[in-house]
């Protein structure tokens, strides 16, 4: 019982440690924009397109097309918010971060939960946001909302790209 | 009796490609320098990589200060100090930056040490890392190392771009270090001088087999080179 409850605490450490470390690593990157513009442009790419209401779209020609956008910008967007914790820009190449901390004492079960949070906090950011601009859209230009406004933004805003971009962030992690 | 530090206990590689160790075991105690020899591609980076790499696979065990390095791969990694040209810095960054950064997640990192034993390596901490020699970044790894209080220093082909003078001094510092930490210090060399005067053991590997073992002055190292080489 101690040894599980010493061992909790102590990868709560680790991932405390993990945390501290990756601001400390933002801060010396250089990205072109600064990281909390690139931060709200990728917020801002993640809500654009749940921003519009499926009745314009439903029933139409346009639909397979439609659902097609968003399947890749559902992915897009958190993917490249996640991709400055998962490389490193170095002599104008990117490198994976695992490559920099492979012999240090990083536990790589702890690393990944890290950076699945970081998608999580992304996620729990955008997705009420696109639920209220989906509801808002909805009733302000076609008088109705339906349970599949709803779960459309639940779908394309939170369990697709969190599973999609979690897998890529589990596999990525090469330690 | 000095503590054994690192123990490999009949290790033997499971790579179905590539090369393998085979059934190696030997016992480095504190306090002590560990000298490994052979011909290139017999194996001696391929025996530091188990120790440092967590994917490795092999049969037996390999132990720091008595435990399984397997246990809890990420946390033996505080225990040991990696020099080599696969570790990885940030090139783009000065020694202090990346001293700061990566000290970070050790856990008992003292970045006053890190600032003396650079002083000692004769390298300034403000440098940036991709800027330097050969010598110069194993020099500044090796003052990480000491600035983490690991048990065992792993030093592959640390010596090699050092000039002769710092040489003599790199290993004084070394030995005080390891005397005062009670620590152990694991190298790979070519240098057929640095084999018989500086190292307390030798170990001399065959295609991945450890056909010698031995303390200093008991091995005839100049006969091994000569008819190795």
């Amino acid at each position: 019982m101690t040894t599980d409850r010493t061992k909790k605490f102590e990868q709560k450490k680790q991932r405390e440690l993990i945390r501290a470390f990756d601001q400390e690593m933002l801060s010396l990157q250089t990205y072109g924009l600064p990281v909390s513009w690139r931060t709200g442009l990728h917020r801002f790419m993640a809500v654009f397109f749940l921003i519009f209401p499926v009745q314009a779209v439903y029933g139409s020609g346009e639909w397979t097309a439609f659902w097609f956008l968003m399947l890749s910008w559902s992915i897009l967007a958190p993917t490249n918010y996640i991709s400055i914790f998962l490389y490193l820009k170095e002599n104008t190449r990117l490198v994976p971060f695992s490559q920099k901390i492979k012999y240090l004492p990083v536990d790589p079960k702890q690393l990944r939960l890290v950076r699945i949070g970081y998608l999580l906090q992304f996620l729990g950011q955008t997705l009420p946001v696109s639920l209220i601009f989906q509801c808002l859209t909805a009733l302000i230009f076609y008088q109705t909302l339906s349970l599949f406004n709803i779960l459309h933004v639940l779908f394309f805003g939170g369990i697709l790209p969190f599973l999609i971009t979690g897998a890529s962030i589990w596999f990525q992690i090469d330690l | 009796m000095e503590p054994v530090i690192l123990e490999f206990y009949h290790v033997s590689g499971l790579a179905k490609k590539g090369f393998v160790l085979s059934d190696i075991s030997f016992a480095l105690p504190a306090g002590y320098i560990m000298g490994l020899a052979g011909k290139n591609g017999a194996g001696k980076t391929t025996l530091i990589d188990y120790i440092v790499n967590p994917k490795q696979r092999y049969n037996g065990v390999i132990s720091i200060q008595g435990e399984d390095i397997r246990k809890d791969h990420a946390a033996m990694q505080n225990k040991i100090g990696f020099v080599s040209e696969k570790n990885n810095f940030l090139l783009e960054h000065s020694a202090a930056q990346n001293a700061k950064i990566f000290g970070m997640v050790y856990r008992h990192f003292d970045y006053e040490r890190f600032l003396s034993a650079m002083r000692q390596m004769e390298l300034s901490e403000t440098k940036i890392v991709g800027k330097m020699s050969r010598g110069e970044q194993m020099r500044f790894q090796m003052a990480f190392a000491i600035a983490h209080h690991p048990a065992v220093y792993l030093l592959d082909e640390a010596t090699a771009g050092m000039d002769p003078v710092f040489r003599i001094d790199f290993f004084r510092i070394l030995q005080k270090v390891i005397e005062q930490e009670e620590a152990s210090v694991l190298m790979t060399s070519h240098i057929a001088e640095e084999i018989e005067q500086k190292m307390d053991f030798t170990g001399i590997l065959t295609d991945g087999h450890l056909s010698s073992f031995q303390e200093n002055g008991a091995l005839n190292t100049t006969q091994y080179f000569s008819n190795t080489y």
